[in-house]
């Protein structure tokens, strides 16, 4: 079976089933055709309209077949017209009877289940007539009371009762024995009601849908009451119960929506298939008898036969999963329960194997969907109906790879101007470490060194001057990349700021310690308690620190290689030590590196060789850094002031920026400010500073990030920021009238504008007033004068409210 | 690492998104019962409080999304019922307590399919959005006034041919990168080759244009997001299909004789490609700074990625269910000899361990 597509000339606006589903018959104002329905899909039989002008009978709003006699057609007609049809009239037109009882359209006609020469048609003017085609009259008419009647239809369970819809929203359900008298009547929805389908196999159920865009499903048993609502996307226009299913029901639109949708009714939000094949509205539908074949009509000029396994699954497609993660560091994740989410295949009601519909879902488990397969004609029963997504949120600690804690607490506490450069450097040098970020720590204290002038030896201790047997270069090659990694995993953070802190650190104590060496070494056991300290707190947190035990002996390995080649340039040892990044994070351990390293480096080209391969692993601080060496052997120097270190930090922070840690690279670039200027372009410096705003922003921080906005002193459009969409007017607190740009005389009244209500004198800085009388004036006066009265200073008689 | 809470959410179907406001503080959901709820952030315990629940579709409700807080506390929804709608918050005190509804101030119904996504554009750019739809249109609305939100204009329509699923906008704020949007295909079809398009704006002729298509993804694309780019000089590009990629894109340089107006070109690399989850990946969703991915597929995990100092994306976390497995503690303990079976699962903890064998001390060879 596939999918038929059949276009005429003209649309159909209804069609019908022979009782042996094996014939349809199609009608509109222009076309009324009968085509037979068999594997071969659908073929024309007969056309009902000869000719070309023939009258508004033949005009039709409804077909019906006569469920009882297969030669019998009912049609309801667009100028009021009910017309009856007998196939079996030897003549061209096989019109039999015409009841001309109605004085609107007739919308809807329905034939009696059981007893075949009854009819029933609902009518624009607001009646129904019952036919009687033996008689060949209306044998009886039922007033509704609305303006017009959509939607009539026997009970198939109960058919001395039928019902009827209504466009002022009633429902109203008539024994057909009592035409004065309506047996049960209720309003179902808030508009007009299109269309009506009795459940075929529960007794009491009763489907209606109307332009309030709803389905419902109705309990007639007593009191009507609402089963199941279905919210859809447009008027709905007809629908029509799934055979040998309990819950299934197609609907189609009036309006704007050209696909036929069918409903779970326990999952009233999602479509359980829908057909896509219509190009524009569908007029009518019909099953086929058995729940998997659909036919249909459309607007398009179309006759569809749909095969409900081929239909697309909205229920399957739809994204079942949602993920998000905050500014905070939440992480918020949302997914139905497990089984539920196994229901979701089952719900395949198809007797055949799926053809297309394989979702990756049914990998979770294979045994469900088979069942389902097997589960026969109707819905399969594991498909408990709704499924309800599990929402969590998940709140990360602050030392958690998601938490934002650390940006958060740097920002705050990280100077940015006001002192120093040196007291800079190492107030947040200080925060980083405090938070256990090392590398950063690092970067910060090598600034200092850099920078800070000869303040640079008070972090760093030196090297110690001594010690035992040494490894051999390979050795140090091979532990290098070791801790590279183990940083590396925990956050690649930490890494960066270890290759460029490492690398600076290193270099530059090396520098000193070989010049001032002793004096640098009375400050070390001082510094190295510190260092101690910090280690022990990182100790807390940092599963990958090295304790004290291992980093003396990583020093100890070290140290014997200076004895290699001790006349070499001790600047050039720091070549080497960019390579070793992580390290860096332990002070002492650089300073270890130091002096061992530049033997290596330079004296063989084979060690060469082996420290590009490492260099090669590592990231490019690393290799920057290993530049930096460059530069510095280059220029020869060992002191700071005549190596050009510029670029190498413009390149870090480059390197910050690009691991993702704006606030390194824009907090660095403020510290140094006009130092570093002109090594960076400006564009990439303002995504910096505008990335960086937007993250205090995040964070709330706005006097940070106002801090920042006024310290971009060389970006423009940075500075603008402040400026923009902000106007502050100040005016006379006494006459209301505005004062003119940094005046505090009020031109109006002459008075000066802002005068303290306790003193007298004018108020400079904070001014402090009460919003209900406006007088104010100096804080702590008015704090003074508060505290022992409750009427206004200034004498006005307000009892004046400060919170 | 985690402290995983569940809410009590009492969507009557399944939640399609969630998302978070400007500020971490605020959070929506969306759910196919056709309703949106927010839940606000308790400062004092931690808890997410639900502060509004209201009946926005006639469809499903698949994404939702918030505007920067500078235009107000303002949401986009967009529906199977083929519209989208804008709301605003407008909070009345009550005498007791402070009651939050929100209205909806306009509704956006031009798609004549669903409605799959919705996003507001970078602040930078204005109150801008955009949406695709499964008819593979996508449209850039914007409110020219931004105080009246009643009025949304469809500047730009932009035919995807193929059925669209998904849309990001490039945060970046740099002026050295155009406005960019990347959309995401869900069309089963392999042969109707890449499913990530890549659009560029270019402020010379005002028309947006496709500058990329990554050629690579076949498989349907069910979401991707752009990182957040806090300096880097290339865009990182978060794909959920059916496993988990990172897409970087660099914009390669442009000539100077060329000026602004040529379109940028890309050099397209792809940073990772994971199928852990063995499943389908729906979801993929960035951290603030752009340095940790997050994805969850079928089987019912959220995996967090991030890159190595060698740019290496690797898994640092997974949440299943209630528990949360850490890799990255596993891979933090490595300087013990232990083989940190500890929480990972034993396949990732092997898989991690042959990524970096010399990670271990006991690979030196010590002399």
């Amino acid at each position: 079976m596939r999918t038929v597509h059949v276009t005429q000339d003209y649309p159909a606006n209804a069609l019908d089933l022979s009782p042996d589903n094996t014939q349809v018959v199609i009608a509109g104002r222009q076309v009324f055709k009968i085509f037979s329905l068999d594997e071969n899909g659908l073929g024309e039989k007969a056309n009902l309209r000869p000719g070309k002008h023939l009258n508004l009978n033949f005009s039709c709003n409804d077909v019906v077949w006569n469920p009882v006699e297969d030669s019998l057609l009912a049609t309801a007609s667009t100028n009021g017209a009910v017309v009856t049809w007998n196939l079996n009239k030897a003549s061209r037109s096989k019109l039999d009877c015409v009841f001309n009882d109605h004085t609107r359209t007739v919308h809807k006609v329905s034939f009696h289940p059981g007893e075949g020469h009854l009819l029933i048609s609902g009518s624009h003017d607001g009646y129904m007539k019952l036919f009687d085609l033996r008689r060949r009259e209306a044998s009886m008419t039922f007033t509704s009371n609305a303006e017009s009647v959509r939607d009539v239809k026997f009970n198939p369970h109960h058919p001395i009762t039928f019902c009827a819809v209504s466009e002022n929203g009633n429902v109203q359900v008539w024994d057909m024995r009592r035409p004065d008298r309506v047996e049960k009547q209720y309003t179902a929805h808030g508009g007009p009601i299109f269309a009506l389908d009795w459940h075929p196999d529960i007794r009491h159920w009763l489907a209606t849908a109307g332009r309030d865009k709803t389905i419902k499903v109705w309990d007639l048993h007593e009191n009507p009451t609402t089963v199941n609502t279905i919210q859809t996307i447009a008027s709905v226009g007809r629908i029509k119960w799934r055979p040998n299913t309990k819950y299934h029901i197609a609907s189609s639109a009036l309006l704007w929506d050209c696909s036929i949708n069918v409903w779970d009714t326990r999952r009233p939000y999602i479509p359980l298939a829908a057909f896509h094949e219509h190009r524009n509205l569908t007029t009518a539908i019909a099953w086929a008898g058995d729940p998997n074949t659909l036919i249909s009509v459309g607007k398009d000029c179309s006759l569809i036969q749909h095969w409900f396994p081929d239909a697309v699954r909205p229920m399957e497609e739809v994204n079942p999963l949602a993920l998000a993660i905050g500014t905070l560091g939440h992480v918020a994740a949302a997914r139905p329960p497990p089984h539920a989410t196994l229901t979701l295949s089952p719900a395949q009601p198809s007797t055949q194997p799926q053809p297309s519909i394989s979702t990756p879902r049914t990998i979770l488990n294979p045994k469900r969907c088979g069942s389902s397969i097997s589960s026969g004609g109707g819905e399969s029963g594991a498909f408990s109906g709704t499924v309800i997504s599990k929402v969590e949120v998940a709140a990360s600690e602050p030392s958690g790879a998601v938490s934002t804690q650390h940006l958060i607490i740097c920002a705050k506490q990280y100077l940015l101007t006001g002192r120093s450069l040196a007291e800079i450097c190492e107030h947040n040098a200080a925060v980083a470490s405090g938070l256990s970020r090392h590398q950063v720590a690092l970067t910060w204290q090598m600034l200092h060194l850099l920078y800070g002038g000869g303040g640079g030896s008070e972090l760093l201790p030196p090297a110690p001057t001594s010690h035992p047997a040494p490894p051999t270069t390979r050795d140090d090659s091979t532990t290098t990349p070791d801790t590279t990694q183990d940083a590396d995993q925990r956050s690649a953070r930490h890494l960066s700021g270890g290759d460029a802190g490492g690398g600076g650190g290193g270099d530059t104590s090396g520098g000193l310690s070989a010049e001032e060496g002793d004096t640098e070494t009375d400050d070390t056991d001082t510094h190295e308690l510190k260092l101690t300290n910090i280690a022990s707190g990182m100790t807390v947190t940092q599963d990958f620190f090295f304790g004290d035990g291992e980093v003396s002996q990583v020093s100890f390995d070290y140290d014997p290689l200076p004895a290699l080649d001790p006349n070499l340039d001790p600047a050039l040892d720091s070549a080497r030590d960019w390579t070793l990044p992580t390290e860096a994070f332990e002070p002492r351990q650089d300073i270890l590196h130091r002096s061992p390293a530049p033997p290596r480096q330079y004296p063989t080209p084979d060690d060469l060789q082996d420290t590009e391969g490492e260099l090669s692993y590592v990231v490019s601080g690393a290799r920057v850094l290993g530049e930096m060496a460059g530069v510095e052997t280059g220029v020869g120097g060992v002191g700071e002031a005549e190596w050009k270190c510029g670029p190498l930090v413009a390149e870090t922070l480059k390197h910050y920026a690009s691991l993702g840690d704006v606030q390194m690279a824009v907090t660095c670039f403020i510290v140094l400010g006009h130092t570093i200027k002109g090594l960076l372009e400006e564009a990439e410096v303002e995504h910096w500073f505008l990335s960086y705003i937007n993250l205090l922003h995040h964070f709330r921080l706005w006097n940070v990030a106002n801090q920042v906005i006024q310290l971009a002193a060389c970006l423009p459009s940075v500075m603008q920021q402040n400026q923009q969409s902000t106007t502050v007017t100040i005016q006379c607190g006494r006459c209301n009238y505005t004062l003119s740009r940094n005046s505090v005389m009020c031109r109006k009244c002459g008075g000066v504008a802002a005068t303290c209500s306790v003193c007298h004198g004018v108020v400079r800085g904070l001014y402090v007033w009460c919003q209900g009388c406006l007088h104010g004036g100096h804080l702590h006066h008015l704090r003074d004068w508060m505290a022992t009265n409750r009427a206004c200073p200034a004498g006005c008689g307000h009892l004046c409210e400060y919170t | 690492m985690l402290v995983v809470k569940s809410l009590n959410a009492e969507h009557k179907d399944l939640v399609h998104d969630v998302a978070f406001d400007f500020y971490g503080r605020r959070m929506a959901t969306c759910s196919s019962d056709q309703t949106v709820k927010i839940w606000d952030l308790n400062d004092d315990d931690g808890e997410w409080v639900c502060t509004a629940s209201w009946k926005t579709h006639c469809g499903s409700v698949w994404k939702v999304t918030w505007a920067h807080p500078e235009f107000g506390q303002i949401i986009a929804t967009c529906s199977f019922d083929r519209t989208a709608a804008i709301w605003e918050e407008s909070v009345s005190d009550s005498g007791h307590g402070v009651h939050s509804t929100w209205i909806k101030r306009a509704g956006l119904v031009d798609s004549r399919t669903s409605v799959m996504d919705i996003e507001f554009a970078p602040k930078i750019q204005g109150l801008q959005l955009a949406t695709c739809s499964a008819g593979g249109v996508v449209r850039i609305y914007e409110a020219p006034d931004v105080m009246n939100l009643n009025q949304w204009s469809p500047h730009y329509e932009i035919n995807c041919k193929l059925q669209c699923s998904c849309i990001s906008w490039n945060p970046s704020p740099s002026r050295l990168h155009a406005p960019l949007i990347a959309v995401g295909s869900d069309d089963p079809n392999p042969a109707s080759g890449g499913k990530v398009f890549i659009y560029e704006f270019s402020a010379n002729t005002h028309k947006w244009t496709r500058v990329e298509t990554l050629v690579t993804v076949t498989e349907p694309v069910h979401d991707l997001a752009f990182a957040p780019n806090l300096g880097r000089s290339y865009h990182l590009l978060g794909i959920a299909s059916k496993d988990v990629r990172v897409i970087a894109l660099k914009p390669t340089k442009q000539d100077g004789s060329q000026g602004q107006s040529s379109l940028t070109s890309f050099e397209v690399r792809q940073a990772g490609q994971f199928d852990d989850h063995g499943s389908t990946v729906w979801r993929v969703s960035w951290n603030l700074t752009g340095t940790i991915l997050a994805s969850s597929g079928d089987d019912g995990c959220v995996r967090l990625w991030k890159a190595n100092y060698l740019d290496i994306w690797k898994c640092i976390s997974v949440m299943r269910g209630d528990a949360v497995e850490n890799v990255g503690e596993a891979e933090e303990t490595n300087n013990s000899i232990q083989p940190c079976g500890g929480t990972a699962s034993g396949q990732h903890t092997a898989r991690y361990f042959k990524l970096a064998p010399t990670a271990h001390p006991s690979h030196v060879p010590w002399h």
